[in-house]
């Protein structure tokens, strides 16, 4: 960036809140995506104020420069990742907890507040914000609603889409407009909030979000059980579901990630136990004693070697530490661990995760699955070395294997993490290039000069699919 | 700055996930990626790739960590930071972008023993208002060598904690010596700077094995950690003021009067996070009848760094100052009398916090509250 554009912004964010030294624009470069990193940006703004964005979009749209809108930069699709020379638009310093109304059980934010400590204030209220992506400690919630995010939570209770009454967004071009409100139902025009809630920060900045509250549950109980096969397993999570009993997680770890827990952490887990399920039940005190109890008799009546039902809030504790020491576990055995995701109707669970150690053999490659089983989103990890970029040539050719496996069985290639950089190529393959060129219309219509986050979702025209 | 295959290595383990950085006290201070441990991983991993050239601006990001390790209780990845940042400023400490302030420091050090580069003789002027000599005359070496620390022989404000260990002692029969004017810095600020500590090592295990006593206490945690996991093992067990204080009460050689009074409990990274040490402590307040502790909401091995570590004080008064206010900001949501810990440097920054904020909530050492229920006096 030359000298003028950078006295430009300057002049709308303030010298303090222009960051141009090497080691800023190296912290910029990255988020928690694993791929090579080599593009530096131009300059990183820190905006206070809606003001600010958009008249740092304004001015992009007049000097031809791209924007990176960026939360807290813990993305894991490379959504945040600049383009040489583009502007960082780092909003984590805008984040205030503007409301909680407890009349009307919704809350404003503006995008950089943690989701964490957004959900510790609620609960203070005896209030729920359910969607709990496993980053919550670290994301901000307009990352969250740039992704779409999910969480444990997810069967029970949605995702972030569920919960966005309406957002206030500076568009590409500078004009800033509100969608929704705090309504609990409002259908006046086009439903632009639902376009804008996983739209990877390519249609809009959010800056600032009305979100819907629920009361908190009365009570929860947890439990784990341990399967000789992931059949079982997967035939578990089916019929707890066809009982009409709707746990709050439903999580699943294979084989291999039970392993390597019990590596690291020592927790006596049966290590040939070909899956384990971690199960949460929450609601009303009377009646979730009774549930627990009958998703106990399923495991059993699935074939479930070892169940156990936490019966204070420490044992609880310690039996979510599995599903908590998964990725550390994980993240130990090679230098570098990939989490990938992929999404499958729920009765397609057991078949996929099959598929995913046969093709990982095939490659000789390492891959531990664990994830929400009861949404059918799963996180196949693959544990790899970055620098050996022969391995990682056999790591993407397995992932293609396994994204064509998922969508032959009617999966899609993303539940929660996007599309960003990582599945670009693949986008035209799941959605059809019809779709995909309404997505383009649309972001054309809306970027006319492309400056807002571009080469994210879309393969540059004329690359061929 | 390059690092060796194994260290870089080690830095690959950092998945960039970020969940270091809501616990780490300097990005809560500064609010900006490059003050985090995750931001500091990669600047340090792209000066080792050669992408980021060594400068002034690089050198003050690495020692703005103060080396308290919050960081490595959540990171999933086990990435020893504490290893990498030694390893990163040993390579800055060498060459010319070491801060002119830990330059000044080392000089002081070597030339004085101290860390204020004033007479080592000060080191002996704690001792003079004390009701009896506290060092042995006779032949006998001594059951306990008190090793004093720099903050607690030389800041006047500090002066309580060693006399208040000196009476504890002599109350439990125990009979004690220092090094006297021979005591020179425990090294800690030259490792904290990643700057050679032979020397300085050299003198003290000369003096202390010269003692003749086989057990080592340090009311100061920096020195306490220093000497376990640097200083060479010279058959000297290792104690710190609250392990040996807790062992004589479990001894019955201590007895307290009724006390009341409500305190909270500060951490130590150098006490808690980096030697472990939680519950003696805790046991302490616990064997005093009348105190009641409230925990903070950041404790044990979460407990927030008071912003004294690291030579940061040397570095960066004002990022010191604004980590010290959020460690008193968490202790005033209690409702409690006093802050108690049982390091000097902490004790001292957090009361410099109080004076700013114009707060009553004075923090004292551990030592300080055994003495005064010990004696029955009033509570201040």
């Amino acid at each position: 960036m030359d000298d003028s554009q950078l006295s430009r912004l300057a002049h709308i964010v303030g010298e303090d809140r222009l960051l141009t030294s090497p080691e800023d624009l190296f912290c910029y470069s990255y988020d928690s995506t694993q791929m090579p990193l080599h593009d530096l940006p131009g300059a990183v703004v820190v905006p206070l104020s809606t003001e600010e964005v958009a008249a740092t979009m304004r001015l992009a749209n007049e000097l031809n420069f791209a924007v990176i809108p960026r939360g807290s930069g813990t993305g894991l699709t490379g959504g945040t990742i600049p383009l040489p020379d583009a502007v960082v638009m780092d909003l984590s310093r805008m984040n205030n907890i503007l409301e909680i109304d407890e009349e009307n059980l919704t809350a404003a934010v503006e995008p950089g507040v943690i989701t964490d400590k957004f959900q510790a204030e609620v609960e203070k209220k005896g209030l729920l914000y359910p969607p709990d992506p496993a980053s919550s400690s670290i994301s901000s919630l307009g990352g969250n609603v740039a992704e779409n995010a999910g969480g444990l939570r997810g069967l029970k209770y949605g995702v972030t889409e569920d919960y966005v009454l309406g957002l206030e967004v500076v568009l590409p071009t500078g004009e800033v407009i509100t969608t929704g409100g705090k309504c609990v139902k409002d259908v006046a025009g086009y439903n632009l909030t639902g376009l804008l809630v996983g739209s990877e920060g390519t249609l809009g900045v959010v800056t600032k979000i009305f979100l819907k509250l629920i009361p908190q549950p009365e009570a929860k109980k947890t439990m784990v059980a341990y399967f000789p096969e992931i059949d079982d397993a997967a035939s578990a999570v089916s019929s707890i579901i066809a009982a009409k009993v709707i746990p709050s997680a439903l999580e699943i770890m294979d084989q291999t990630t039970i392993r390597y827990v019990e590596k690291f952490k020592n927790l006596g887990l049966p290590t040939d136990a070909g899956a384990m399920l971690l199960i949460e039940v929450d609601g009303p005190g009377a009646s979730i004693a009774d549930e627990i109890s009958q998703v106990s008799e399923i495991c059993r009546s699935q074939g479930a070697g070892e169940v156990t039902v936490a019966r204070s809030d420490e044992e609880a504790v310690k039996l979510r530490e599995a599903r908590k020491g998964a990725l550390p576990a994980l993240a130990r055995v090679r230098p570098t661990i990939i989490m990938e995701e992929i999404s499958v109707p729920r009765d397609k669970l057991a078949t996929i995760v099959k598929e995913i150690g046969d093709i990982a053999r095939r490659h000789d490659l390492e891959v531990a699955v664990f994830g929400h089983a009861g949404d059918g989103n799963l996180h196949p990890n693959y544990m790899v070395d970055e620098r050996d970029e022969e391995e990682m040539k056999r790591m993407e050719a397995s992932l293609m294997e396994i994204f064509e496996a998922t969508l032959a069985l009617g999966g899609s290639i993303t539940g929660e993490h996007g599309i960003g950089i990582k599945r670009k190529h693949l986008l035209p393959r799941k959605a059809g290039e019809a779709a995909v060129a309404t997505m383009r219309a649309i972001k054309k219509a809306l970027d006319p000069n492309n400056v807002l986050n571009p080469g994210k979702i879309f393969l540059e025209e004329g690359v061929p699919t | 700055m390059k690092l060796t295959q194994k260290d870089y290595d080690e830095i690959m383990n950092c998945l960039r996930c970020g969940f270091c950085i809501p616990s780490c006290p300097t990005y809560a201070a500064l609010g900006t990626e490059r003050a985090s441990p995750r931001g500091r991983m990669f600047l340090i991993r792209a000066a080792h790739e050669g992408r980021l050239p060594l400068s002034p601006n690089l050198a003050l990001q690495i020692y703005q960590c103060l080396d308290c390790r919050t960081c490595m209780v959540t990171c999933p990845g086990g990435v020893r930071t504490d290893q990498l940042f030694a390893k990163a400023k040993q390579a800055i400490a060498g060459g010319e972008f070491l801060p002119a302030s830990l330059r000044e420091l080392d000089e002081r050090i070597h030339e004085s023993g101290n860390i204020s580069g004033e007479e080592n003789e000060n080191r002996l002027l704690w001792r003079q208002n004390l009701e009896s000599p506290s060092e042995q005359k006779d032949d006998v070496a001594p059951d306990v060598l008190f090793f004093v620390g720099c903050v607690a022989s030389l800041y006047p404000m500090a002066y309580a904690v060693p006399q208040s260990l000196a009476e504890i002692m002599k109350a439990a029969g125990l009979r004690f010596d220092t090094l006297g004017a021979e005591e020179w810095c425990c090294g800690y600020p030259l490792l904290a700077a990643g700057l050679p500590v032979d020397e300085v090592l050299e003198r003290n295990v000369a003096r202390v094995k010269a003692s003749g006593a086989k057990k080592l206490v340090a009311a100061c945690p920096s020195c306490f950690h220093t000497w376990k996991e640097f200083y060479p093992d010279i058959g000297v067990e290792v104690l710190h003021a609250t392990e040996l204080v807790a062992e004589l009460i479990r001894e019955g050689a201590i007895s307290f009067k009724e006390m009341n009074k409500k305190v909270t409990y500060h951490d130590p990274c150098d006490l808690g996070r980096k030697a472990d040490v939680y519950e003696a402590p805790r046991q302490i307040l616990e064997a005093i009848p009348g105190v009641e502790l409230m925990e903070m909401e950041s404790n044990h091995a979460n407990s927030l760094c008071c912003g004294g570590g690291g030579n940061i004080e040397s570095l960066d008064q004002t990022l010191s100052w604004t980590m010290a206010d959020n460690r008193l900001t968490q202790a005033q949501s209690l409702e409690v009398d006093a802050i108690v810990s049982s390091c000097q440097q902490c004790e001292r920054t957090l009361n410099a916090a109080a004076r700013r904020q114009k707060s009553r909530l004075k923090t004292l050492d551990i030592v300080q509250l055994v003495r005064m229920a010990m004696n029955g006096a009033t509570p201040t």
